[in-house]
Parts: C-alpha cells; structure tokens; sequence
C-alpha cells in the first residue's frame, strides 16, 4: 500500500468517528481550563478596576506585562505574549526542543501528564475504531476497549520513554559537540546547517521511536497482544521490514502538519480582536485549529492501521 | 598647520618601526623631546571648542603591533607620552592591563562573572580560549637619549578586592616624581594572547575584535590613580590623547580601527601595515577579518558637520546593509540636533562575525551594531543597537566619565537617547520571540524570529527597559561606585533606572528643559571626565530651579515609587439629620431635597490615594465623571495618603493618579487608577482563552510521544 493511499484510508476512517476527535478535544479543554481560569481570575482581579482593563480589551500593554507577570507564581507564570497566534505551537515545539519544557511548573506538568493518561485510556478504542470494517465507534465501546488494552498501553509508554530518554540523551551529548565543532564558523547560515543536520538526526530517531510506538499499538490492538515489550519488538521488526513506507507515511502527514502550520499562521488570531463577536471568533479559529491537528493524528494513526493490516 | 597635525607629524617622524625599539636611543629622545614641546604647544591652545585640540591629550600613544592569527599572538611595542595635568605631583603610573581578567579563572573579572550568574565559563574555557597580557619591558625615556628601566619596580596591584591572582593592573616607580605640567615617556614592549571572546573582545575562527588590548595608563586624578582592576560588570576610564597605531596583518584581510587609515605598506612576508591615527580620544580598538565587505556613505545635515561612515559588513547580512546606515544616520542628525555636533568626522561600523560575541559595543570614532541572518525589520535590532552604540559616541566617547564608578552617566543618557532616536525614527517596534537555538543556548538566540506585529513596543517600557528596572528597582544606591553593585543588577540600574528617571525629568520638567540640560552637560564636559554630582549641578543651573531634592530621592538613595487610588467612591448626596433651613431645624429622611428630579441630583465623590512607595514625587490625580467632565487636582505626595473630594452633578466614573504617567519610576501603574464599576470579564477571557490555547497544545504535543 502506498503512502497515498494509506493516507486516504486513513483519513477515511477519521471521519467515521467525529464524535470521538471531538470528545478527545473537549477532554483536552476540560483539562486544560482549569488553568485558564486561574489565570482569568488573576488577569481580572488585576486589571477590573484599572485603566489597563480598556488597553487589554484593545490590544496588549507591555508596561502591564511586566507588572503582571512579576505578581504570577504557579502553572500560570508561563504566559507571555510570545503565545499569541502560531507563537503558542512555536513555543510549545522550542520548548520540547531545548527540554525547557522539563522545567515547567510541576502543576502545568501534571497536567499534561493527566491528559497524557486520558489518551492513553482512549487510544485502545480510537484504534479499534480505525480497524477495517470497524463500526462507527460509540463513546461506550471506546472506553471499554481502552479500559482493557490500557494497562498494556501504559507499560508500553514506559517502553518508549525509555527509547526517547535515549534519543534526548544524544541529542545532550550531540549539540554540545556541535557547538565545539562549530566554535569558529564565522557564518550563521553555515552553523545553522550544523544544527539542521543534528536536529534531522534527532527528529528522524524520534520519529522511529514514535513509529515503532505506534505500530506496537497497532500489533496489540489487531494481533491481540498483551506483552508490551513483544509487541515493542512486534513494532521493530514492522518498522524494519517496511522502512520506506513507514517513512513515507510519517513525512506525507509531517508535511500535511506543516500545511495545518501555515495555514494556521495566516488564520490564526493576533492580539487586537476588541468585540466581544471577535473575541469569541478567535476563540473558536483556535480551537478549530487544535480540532484539526487532533483530527490528523487520528488520521496518520488510521493510515498506519490501514497500512499494518494491508501489509501483515 | 595647526599643532595637532604638528604633533602627529612628530610622532609619524619619530615612529617606532615594529621589533626595532633598541636601534636607535638617542633619535628616541630627541623625538620624545620634540613631541613633548609640540604637545606641550598643543596644551596652551587648549581644547576650546572650535579649535582642533579639543581635549588635554595628556596620554598620547604610538603603537606598533602585529597580529598572528595561528597563534592568537599579539606583539606590540607602544611609546606613551603622559603629561600630568593635576595640581599633585606623582611618583609612580599605574596601567591597566584588561586582557589579563581572563587569564585564569582566579581573576576578579572571572569571580564576579561567576558569582553574577551569567556565566560558569570557568569550566568550559579551552586552553585555547584564555588570554595574558605579559609586559616583556618597560623603560623611562630621558630627554637627552637616557633610559630608565622600570622593570624592577614592575608589581600588580589590586587596589579594589585585593585578589592577590588578579593581573589587570600594575604600577611602577618613577625615579623623580612628575610635578604639575610636566611629561614623561614611557616605551613598553608586550606579547598577549587573543582570547575566544571575553566581553566583546577576542576571536573567532579568522575574525578578531581586539579592544583594550595594549598596557594602557590609568586616570591620574585629584592626587592619585584611578585604576580600577577590570570588573565583570563595569567598562573603562581612560585620559584624552592621539593614537598613532600601526597594525600589521595578513595581506588580503579589511582591517578596521579607530581613526583614519593614513598609510598602509606591504611587507614581503605577506603581511600588511596599516597606520590609523586619531586625536582627542580615550582609546583605540580594531577589527580584521577576511570576510568583512566595505561600504561608504556619507552623513550630511544641515547645521551639523558631515561624517564619513565606514561600514564593514559580514557577507551573509549584505541585504541589511542600507539599515545600518539609516540608524546611524538617525543617531547622528538627532543627537547632533538635540546635543551637540559629532565632533570627528568620520565613524566605522562594524557588523561581527556570527557568534563572535564582539556586538553591541562602543569605541571611539568605532562601534560594533549586530544582526542576525534572519532578522525582519520591526524587531529593534540592528536599529537598536545601532543607535544605541553611535550615541555612545557622544555620551562615553565625547563625554569620557568614569565607567568604574559611574557608569550610569554614559549608559543611562545614551539608553534614555537611544530610545528618543529610535522613537522619533521608526513608526513602530513589535514584540519578537526567537526560537530553535541549539540545546543549551539561551532561548534569545534562536535561529528563527517571529514578530507579533499586533503587539507594539513603546519607547517608555521597552526602550527605556521598564522591566529590569522593576526588577532591581532598590537592588543599590545609584550613586555607589557602579563597580560595587551587586553584579547582576548593574546593568538595570545604571541603564534602566538612569533612562526611567531621565524620561520622568523629560515629562516634569518638558523636553525643551531637558534637552537644555543634555546640550549644557555635553558642551561643558566634552573631552573631560564629568562626576555624577557634575550632572547634578549642571541639571539644577540649566532647568533654573533646584532639582536635588529629586536626585536626593531617585539617585542617590534606593527608594521605591509607588503611587496608588486606594479607593474610590461616589454617591448620591442624600442629607438625613437635623439641617438648618430658614433658621430653622429641619429634620431630613435622605430623600432626595429637590424631589425625584433627576437632573437636579448631586453626588459626593471621594478618592483616596496613597503613596505605597518610599519615594516621593508631586502627582495629579484626575477624576472623570460620567457626564465626561475631568477634575485635575495637584498633590505633593509627601504624606503617605490623601482624600479628594469633590461635589457635583454627575458620579465619578474613575480615578487617576498620576494620569499622564511623568512618574515613569512607578513601579505598580496598575494600581495607579480605578474604575468606581469593576470592568468585565472579556479582557481577561480574551488573553486567557490565548494562553489556554498554548496548554492545550502543549498537552496535545507531550502526547505526541505516547
């Protein structure tokens, strides 16, 4: 099956279960806005009765900034402007990429973790769900399914974080080297590309951890397998066996990603938006936008399914 | 001709060939004769404005040096010519040797950068990487021909911690003290080794920086040295004099210096000397590299004099060519406007190499600016920094205070200036994130820029550093000798703190006021060594009034500015008791006395404002009604809290202290107003909901890798 047409299936069977992208979205938010409305609450309690209440509604006031941000503490600390727009999907890629995101608050941290948990729960149904043939999925099969493969799931991520604690562990060692290997280039363009090449290499054993992950998943899910560290090797040996495939699989949707990306920076709100209309506007492009990535994930997951059953 | 060609035509006579010191003692005495009665000529004219002396010149150097770049060696042999123009006689000269703070990692220079948090290079340093300046010889020359080796009397000193590992300043022993208005010349011979950048200076790859890089003579004031080991926090202090410097590198290489190129030979070792000279500055730094590109334009204004700009750009940066040249232009016609014409002539910018670390500094008659390879325009930078080194300039090069004890004179005036050019110049500045720097770079260094164009930056927070003055708002005194604040808070006082202060005397006293106060202080202090109370005195003589009492309380104390509306309230008169009306009692029920009228209503509005802070500062507050009336009332804020109270028609909407923010210094403007309704929830929604954004993604992208 080619990559293509993988990705067709794939996306086919994305759309039989809408309901479930979106029910994984809303648990992403429910998660999530506790958070946001701590930090409601500071910004209100903050700028209600000042003249900073008016600037804030019609655009963004640096001189506040500073005064806010030094009263922050806590999950919240992390705001900045910087998160307006594509500068939130920018950040949040910076911060994996220099493993500042390691050093979040511990409350940000866990939650992400929970909903790190929360997919890991569903994931057993949505890949069920992305089976051929499979029935449109119901929210009650799909937390059964999960609730049975999600210990396996879970040993399973233990696995693979032991793989990307590797990978994390050569990059520490690789960017150093970089930096001493390129200590007297003179050119920025020409040190950039040192780097591209080192974060290519990353990227690629991140992305082969990642696809050996999933084609685990897929192997418990459809081989019915319930040892994760078989399943791993199950992961390994499709990987190995379908390099070129694989690949292409991950780049046509790393290459769809980074059109959503694009888009998204075109579309994506600012900081001027004063109505209330406006305001709800860009709350709602935003979360289309999270809506869309989530969609294509389940999709790239419904292609390698499509593929892994085509080719086993 | 006038005596300062004549000098340099001595000097020129009379030059040192390079490796040749010993050939001929007796031609150096009698140049050294000579040069000190051209000098001493040079000195009665005086350094008046309009004429070509305009500084003492009374520490004079010719400087032969070569450069090695396999090795990282330099060579150098320098004759300085020093006339003491103090009213103490003097028996010994103290030098300052800088390359030496990064020696080992026992230097002051390295203790302080450690214990400043910047850095823990200590541990990184390669042995490549360290530096030395070592002084091979030092002799006395006589008049007629006669030599007085110094060496035995050579010893380093650490006047300011007494770190006994410390190299960065040593003194000898003169054989006769040098009274008032007499010279002496001194001959030294050197090797030093170019570090990997340290503080702006050094190498990387084939691309050198060498600033205050030769044995350089201290300041010799008020009856004693003012030498100062070399601190990681604080810059330089240097007297006024000519350079004559020769550098010999390798043919093919742009070199760039302080001064004008007057001569230039090829050696058939495939070397090349270039001679540059300069009068009437405190030092002299260089440039070379093989890969700069070299661009001309020239400056002219009307009612300024023209400069030649010399622009040497990396390569990869060519399409921001035409940016350097505006902003520097700007710094010239605006601060030639505002404070005085650029006196020299000409100025060289240098754009470094890619991770030199050389950015962003400033050196007579020579500045280094600072780009990226991706660096769209709206970001501050090269602009920024571009003025802001062009008008050092001015306030360092042409007004040469002390950086050891007051570097806020220069910093700070030229970080309130730069941020008045960069206003006046361009429309608007945005909010610009980088990101992608190799693992373990600082953020800020990122490859790839992005601007948040709908988040503009304003000259009074993010120009004058609003931000790292909060942050160390009381962390010293300013007036303390800058060198012994607390390593990390000196750059936000003697920048932050200093332009804040100055932007909040621009708004109190107008700028027409201020800007009489900056011209005065650079017309009366050029070429000379201004103190901080020298500012004090020329602020209040120019503004006509007093202004201590404000320098009592912004610089030469740490005090706190905080101004508050600590509550505002505004109700309907509704009078309830016993009145008097037509001499009789009247009892009321708080009804309203003219009935159900509502236009006949009356309310009592009161405000309650506070000074939180331990500074004082005169505010207004203002009051706004709903009928769109505003009430501005004075209040001298020395008391800790007062009540407003004002009668009328309509209710008070809100209340203001300080409404047109003079008092930059506030460091809480939030609560400087307050609205009688409470606003709603929609600013807060529409910047939380963004931040949510950022967590939900941030989820999403960790279970990207379960």
């Amino acid at each position: 099956m080619r990559a293509l047409r993988a990705s067709g299936e794939g996306t086919k069977r994305m759309l039989r279960a809408p309901g479930l992208i979106l029910t994984i979205w809303a648990v992403n938010l429910i998660i999530a806005a506790p958070l946001g409305l701590v930090l409601l609450e500071s910004i209100h309690a903050f700028t209600k009765s000042s003249a900073y209440h008016q600037k804030l509604l019609e655009g963004f006031d640096t001189g506040w900034y500073e005064e806010f941000s030094s009263s922050l503490s806590g999950p919240i600390e992390s705001f900045s402007p910087g998160q307006v727009g594509i500068g939130a999907w920018l950040d949040n890629l910076d911060r994996w990429w220099d493993g500042e995101v390691f050093l979040e608050q511990p409350a940000l941290l866990a939650t992400a973790a929970a909903f790190v948990l929360v997919w890991l729960f569903l994931l057993g149904g949505v890949l069920e769900g992305l089976r051929e043939g499979a029935p449109r999925p119901r929210l009650s099969t799909v937390l059964a399914d999960g609730a049975g493969r999600f210990p396996v799931f879970l040993r399973l991520a233990l696995l693979t974080g032991v793989g990307y604690y590797f990978v994390f562990r050569l990059a520490r060692w690789l960017f150093p080297k970089i930096h001493i290997a390129t200590a007297d280039l003179t050119v920025e363009r020409d040190v950039l590309l040192y780097n591209l090449a080192g974060a290519a290499l990353v990227v690629a054993l991140v992305v082969a951890v990642r696809m050996v992950a999933d084609y685990a998943k897929i192997a418990i899910v459809v081989e019915r397998r319930s040892s994760a560290f078989i399943a791993a090797m199950r992961g390994v040996r499709f990987v190995v066996a379908n390099p070129v495939r694989v690949a292409g699989i991950a780049g046509l949707y790393g290459a769809v990603m980074l059109g959503l990306f694009l888009v998204y920076a075109q579309l994506a709100p600012g900081a001027a938006e004063s109505t209330r209309f406006a305001i709800l506007a860009a709350v709602a492009v935003s979360q289309f936008f999270l809506v869309a990535k989530l969609a294509l994930r389940v999709a790239f997951l419904g292609s390698e399914m499509a593929f892994f059953e085509v080719s086993s | 001709m006038t005596a300062a060609v004549d000098f340099v035509k001595a000097r020129a006579l009379c030059r040192i060939r390079p490796l040749r010191m010993n050939r001929s003692r007796l031609i150096a005495g009698l140049c050294a004769a000579a040069n000190v009665l051209v000098w001493l000529s040079a000195a009665e004219t005086g350094h008046a404005s309009g004429t070509d002396i305009r500084s003492p010149r009374n520490a004079n150097y010719t400087i032969s040096v070569s450069l090695d770049p396999e090795s990282k060696l330099l060579e150098g042999r320098q004759v300085i010519l020093w006339r003491n123009i103090q009213a103490e006689p003097t028996q010994e000269l103290r030098f300052h040797l800088y390359w030496n703070a990064w020696r080992n990692n026992e230097s002051t220079w390295l203790r302080e950068d450690r214990y400043r948090g910047r850095s823990d290079r200590g541990d990184e340093i390669r042995g490549e990487d360290w530096s030395f300046c070592e002084v091979d010889s030092i002799r006395l020359l006589g008049t007629e021909g006669g030599e007085t080796d110094l060496m035995p009397s050579f010893r380093y000193v650490a006047p300011d911690d007494g770190n006994e590992n410390d190299r960065t300043v040593f003194t000898v022993d003169l054989p006769a003290p040098v009274a008032p208005g007499a010279s002496v010349e001194v001959e030294l011979a050197w090797r030093a080794k170019v570090p990997r950048t340290f503080a702006r200076t050094g190498f990387r790859g084939d691309y050198f920086f060498l600033a205050h890089w030769f044995p350089k003579l201290a300041v010799f004031e008020r009856g004693a040295w003012t030498a100062n080991q070399f601190h990681s926090a604080t810059e330089f202090y240097s007297d006024y004099g000519v350079y004559d410097v020769e550098m010999t590198v390798p043919e093919g290489w742009v070199l760039g210096a302080t001064g004008k190129e007057v001569e230039r030979r090829r050696q058939d070792d495939g070397t090349v000397t270039h001679r540059y000279q300069q009068e009437d500055v405190h030092a002299f730094t260089w440039t070379t590299s093989p890969d700069y590109v070299e661009f001309q334009q020239r400056f002219e204004e009307p009612g300024l004099p023209p400069v030649d700009i010399r622009l040497l750009m990396q390569p990869e940066h060519l399409g921001q060519t035409e940016r350097h040249f505006v902003a520097t232009k700007a710094a010239l016609r605006l601060y030639g406007k505002w404070f005085g014409a650029y006196p020299y002539g000409h100025v060289t910018v240098i754009d470094p190499a890619y991770g030199s670390g050389a950015g962003g500094m400033e050196y007579p008659t020579l500045f280094t600016a600072g780009t990226r390879l991706f660096n769209p325009f709206g970001g501050g930078r090269p602009e920024g920094v571009t003025i802001h080194e062009m008008g050092h300039q001015f306030w360092y090069g042409v007004v040469g205070n002390n950086e050891f004890d007051h570097a806020w004179i220069d910093e700070g005036l030229n970080s309130f200036s730069d941020a008045r050019v960069l206003d006046e110049t361009y429309d608007q500045w945005f909010w610009t994130e980088r990101y992608f720097a190799p693992p373990g770079i600082e953020r800020r260094r990122g490859f790839l820029p992005l601007l948040f164009r709908e988040i503009s930056k304003t000259r009074e927070i993010d120009g004058n550093g609003f931000g790292r003055y909060r942050a160390m708002a009381v962390t010293d005194v300013q007036t303390r000798p800058t060198w012994q604040y607390h390593p990390q808070t000196a750059s936000g006082i003697s920048y932050s703190r200093s332009a804040i202060w100055l932007h909040t005397l621009e708004r109190y006293l107008g700028w027409p006021t201020l800007q009489k106060i900056l011209s005065t202080f650079y017309e009366r202090w050029s070429f000379r060594h201004p103190t901080a109370e020298d500012f004090f005195a020329t602020a209040s003589e120019t503004a006509g009034r007093d202004l201590d009492w404000f320098f009592d309380e912004v610089v030469r104390t740490a005090k706190t500015f905080d101004y508050a509306i600590d509550s505002v309230s505004s109700d309907e008169i509704a009078p309830r008791g016993y009145f008097e009306s037509d001499g009789e009692l009247e009892l009321l029920a708080g009804e309203d006395p003219e009935g159900d009228d509502s236009d006949a209503k009356s309310y009592r509005s009161e405000v309650v404002v506070r000074r939180l802070g331990s500074g004082v500062f005169p505010v207004d507050v203002r009051l706004e009604f709903a009928d769109g009336t505003r009430l501005e009332r004075e209040w001298d804020g020395l008391y800790r809290w007062k009540r407003f109270s004002e009668e009328g028609p309509s209710k008070l909407v809100s209340a203001t202290v300080d409404p047109e923010r003079v008092l930059l210094l506030d460091v809480n403007y939030a609560n400087n107003s307050k609205l009688v309704e409470p606003g709603d929830l929609w600013p807060a929604f529409k910047w939380a909901a963004k931040w949510l954004v950022w967590v939900q993604d941030l989820m999403h992208t960790m279970a990207y890798f379960a």
